[in-house]
């Protein structure tokens, strides 16, 4: 196998938040981050 | 599958027991695809060495793994529970977009949920989230619209009673959000996401305009100006024939302004106004990958991302099946089991996109459970569209990189959710380019920053 090493690539990540915030459709992306966003309202 | 003694002792890909592996070409000098579409398997490989591939011990290492892809791929598909709700708090709109996907009249003289049966649908719903989600997982709650904003004391009541019980979100239109509403907003740590088209008034306000004609480009751009600074900020720009030549001039403009994360959509067919502005498809990849190549060199030149979120959906649906947040590109697509969309009056359909098609209603949120409304005969019907079960999506090697969106869409271009998408040569391109990217290792640069944290490698080929 060592030999096809420079040659192919194929990976797969998991989530691990798979269903926490995850699931929406294509207007707006809530992002996990949020949740920890700086409270800067006097901006 | 079946298992019989020859199962496990397959060593060639397309016969017997082998796996069917696609290959697909990518556009790239050096390499091809090689595609499991049922696992959404992929590996990039010489186009010189193909045939390595194709038998021997990566066959092997495949089939020993292809248990575990699919069962990721069917929890993805089937597992996962009801975690957002989209509410309209008003049909009413004060702009009249060319390409809105709701019908006029409702967002012209329509009705208001109003505040008390606002709380009221909230308290369902979070009784409903509190019995089905995990421990310490809260659900979303994403007004959406029409515009929220011309229902505010409702919205803002609403917010402020339940901010503790849900993440919440508005989509706006922007006019309505003076420096009052920004600052309740950036207190209660609500994602907003605005709408704006095209870098210029002229552009701009051709589509997304008043009801007498007007548009709010400087307006709109004023209010990003003074959100930027805020992490739970997006743009959507939505792509038409009007403004589909101005892509790369929005990365420019976003990525001057301080924008992080854009949408660029293309404009849904839903509705007459959007199927007579849809850009054609190869023109709009063309400047769709202009203006990703322009987010790649602004980051490379000044190590500011502009994260072009639609894309990076498709890039993440592919490296990492379940580290997908939006679940419009896989099917089942999440209407109707990840989200549902509540109407003014209360009626529920799968999303907001279904909005206005009464002949997808499971149901009412004043009447009904949201558990009946989840198993009604219609949401079943949006729940149950799997890309394999149609043409020519059951055999396309891409179909789980794509999932055929939108059926809200297609019901109303074929007159049947069981057909491909009016953008599908668009997600053939965008999934190529996707390849060519991780070609060439650059995938990081276009993904999320959160991207590695919420995520981690589950299989690596050595």
């Amino acid at each position: 196998m060592n030999s096809q090493n420079a040659t192919i690539i194929s990976y797969r990540r998991r989530c691990n938040l798979a269903g926490q915030g995850t699931g929406l459709s294509h207007y707006i992306l809530l992002t996990p981050s949020a949740e920890k966003a700086p409270e800067a309202d006097s901006k | 599958m079946n298992q019989t003694p020859d199962s496990n002792q397959a060593t060639f890909a397309n016969t017997g027991h082998g796996p069917n592996f696609s290959v697909l070409e990518i556009g790239d000098p050096d390499k091809v695809a090689v595609i499991e579409g049922d696992t959404a398997y992929w590996l990039l490989v010489d186009r010189r060495e193909l045939s390595q591939v194709l038998s021997g011990p990566l066959v092997t290492e495949f089939m020993e793994r292809a248990p575990e892809f699919r069962l990721e791929m069917d929890y993805l598909r089937g597992g996962l529970s009801l975690s957002a709700a989209y509410v309209n708090p008003t049909e009413r709109c004060n702009l009249n977009c060319s390409y809105c996907y709701l019908p006029e009249e409702m967002r012209k003289s329509g009705i208001d949920m109003g505040e008390e049966k606002l709380i009221a649908a909230l308290e369902k719903l979070l009784a409903h989230f509190r019995k089905a989600l995990p421990d310490g997982v809260k659900p979303q709650l994403i007004f959406h619209g029409s515009e929220p904003m011309v229902a505010r004391e409702a919205v803002f009541a609403a917010i402020a009673r339940f901010s503790d019980d849900f993440r919440f979100g508005i989509q706006t239109n922007a006019t309505l959000l003076d420096d009052e509403a920004i600052a309740f907003l950036r207190r209660h740590r609500v994602g907003i996401g605005l709408s704006l088209d095209a870098p210029t008034a002229e552009t701009a306000n051709r589509t997304r305009k008043n009801w007498q004609g007007n548009g709010y480009y400087d307006q709109v751009v004023g209010v990003i100006k003074k959100l930027v600074d805020y992490p739970a900020l997006n743009v959507i720009t939505t792509v038409t024939t009007a403004n589909v030549h101005t892509m790369k001039e929005m990365v420019d403009f976003y990525h001057g302004l301080g924008v992080r994360v854009v949408m660029f959509n293309p404009v849904r067919c839903t509705r007459e106004g959007g199927m007579a502005l849809k850009p054609d498809n190869q023109e709009l990849a063309k400047a769709f990958f202009a203006a990703l190549d322009r987010s790649y060199e602004l980051f490379k030149q000044t190590g500011k991302k502009l994260v072009i979120a639609n894309f990076a959906n498709v890039l993440a649906g592919i490296v990492g099946p379940t580290g997908r947040r939006l679940m419009c590109d896989i099917s089942p697509c999440g209407g109707g089991r990840c989200f549902f969309a509540i109407a003014a009056d209360g009626e529920v359909v799968p999303c907001s996109e279904f909005i206005g098609m009464r002949e997808f209603s499971g149901g009412n949120i004043f009447k009904d459970d949201p558990e009946d409304i989840l198993s009604s005969r219609t949401f079943k019907e949006v729940t149950g569209r799997r890309v394999e079960n149609f043409a020519p999506c059951a055999g396309c090697a891409i179909r789980h990189f794509c999932g055929a969106p939108c059926p809200a869409e297609i019901f109303k271009v074929a007159g049947e959710i069981n057909a491909p998408s009016p953008y599908c040569s668009f997600f053939e391109e965008q999934v190529r380019h996707a390849f060519r990217i991780i070609a060439g290792k650059e995938e990081e640069d276009y993904l999320w920053d959160s991207w590695q944290d919420e995520t981690e490698m589950s299989y690596c080929f050595k």
